[in-house]
């Protein structure tokens, strides 16, 4: 028979945090909301960089791209996804996500679905560089990648 | 029956000045993104690391209440850093609660977070109400601390997700999985929460 042992450990993080002092939980993260508020600009021209390099390495025109390694450019993706939380709302890490699992597929294939790349790599490029677009037109593009998504699925 | 927290209320009171954190995320502007959030929250100790093997050295130096790390980093990641600090890591930092956070949330990357010894896991793109959640969740919960051969942590004993691949389970509707690398979509925070809620079961 093999050897457990159950510990009961007390919950330091629990009896700093939860001694009844302090502020609210909605003041606590709304103070959160503005530290990562300041960050925005800064972090939407990170993004911008990242896209575009993603797009000369793994775009069209990139030159052997058939060779890419879908690890490397999963990777590269999450760095999106990584950065995306300081700009809500504009759908850049739906549009993120949606290429990871693009990518996932494309691994299990063995095989590179280049026009679901690009769409995605596209609409990434447009919701960074407009993300207080209409409402509406984000969702025409999220909708659009969702069905390109699906599509990569099915074949 | 769920033996999971309380919901929180927007009007519960927290107080995380006295927390000392760890960060961890080989991304540096990530790195920065969760220490604004953190320190947004009011904690005011925080040490950050840009590796697994950097905080393994901070995690030999002091004692933290909350560590939360990556995933997805080269060298040492954030499944084999939390491995580590659960079966060798120092006391007390050994039984800190740890939320590990992932960009692309595939099913399997949950289950090895659980099986890690990792009391959750969070979805990025990271907002600060959701990491808030989790912080406080995790500071709420009152899960036995496991030793036992195969596994090193927080008591993981879900009903649906059944023992971990490979290991023979010992309860009734132990489900038989072999979850092998899942090409699943993303999961969102509330089926990451579903997934690792934990629920009494009878044995």
């Amino acid at each position: 028979m093999t050897a457990v042992r159950k510990l009961r450990m007390r919950n330091r993080l629990g009896a700093l945090i939860l001694d009844g002092s302090g502020v609210s939980f909605s003041k606590a993260a709304q103070g959160a909301e503005e530290a990562l508020a300041a960050m925005r600009g800064g972090l939407l021209v990170s993004l911008k960089e990242i896209v575009e390099t993603l797009v000369v390495d793994f775009g069209p025109r990139a030159a052997g791209r058939e060779q890419a390694a879908f690890i490397e450019v999963y990777n590269r993706v999450l760095n999106v996804i990584d950065l995306a939380g300081a700009v809500p709302g504009a759908g850049i890490d739906q549009a993120a996500h949606g290429l990871c699992d693009v990518i996932d597929r494309c691994a299990m294939a063995d095989r590179w679905d280049w026009p679901a790349v690009d769409v995605h790599l596209a609409s990434l490029q447009l919701l960074i560089a407009s993300p207080d677009m209409p409402e509406a037109a984000r969702r025409n593009i999220l909708d659009g990648l969702a069905k390109v998504a699906r599509k990569t699925a099915a074949d | 029956m769920s033996a999971g927290p309380a919901p929180v209320s927007p009007r519960t009171p927290i107080n995380l000045e006295k927390v000392s954190a760890l960060l961890v995320d080989d991304n540096a502007q990530a790195l920065d993104i969760l220490s604004q959030v953190v320190s947004g929250f009011g904690v005011r100790t925080i040490t950050r690391c840009e590796s697994g093997e950097d905080a393994q050295a901070a995690l030999r130096r002091a004692t933290f209440d909350l560590i939360i790390a990556d995933v997805h980093m080269p060298g040492m990641d954030g499944y084999e850093l939390i491995a580590w600090l659960r079966r060798e890591g120092p006391q007390p930092n050994r039984f800190a609660p740890v939320l590990l956070v992932t960009g692309h949330t595939r099913q399997n990357e949950v289950v090895k977070a659980r099986d890690c010894g990792a009391n959750f896991i969070v979805a990025k793109p990271l907002t600060p109400k959701v990491m808030l959640e989790r912080i406080v969740w995790v500071a709420r919960e009152d899960r036995m601390f496991i030793e036992a051969p195969h596994y090193v942590g927080p008591d993981r004993r879900f009903r649906r997700l059944g023992p971990p691949a490979g290991i023979d389970g010992r309860r009734s509707d132990d489900l038989p999985v072999e979850l092998g690398d899942a090409q699943a979509p993303n999961l969102s925070d509330d089926e990451i929460t579903a997934m690792l809620k934990p629920t009494k079961v009878a044995l």
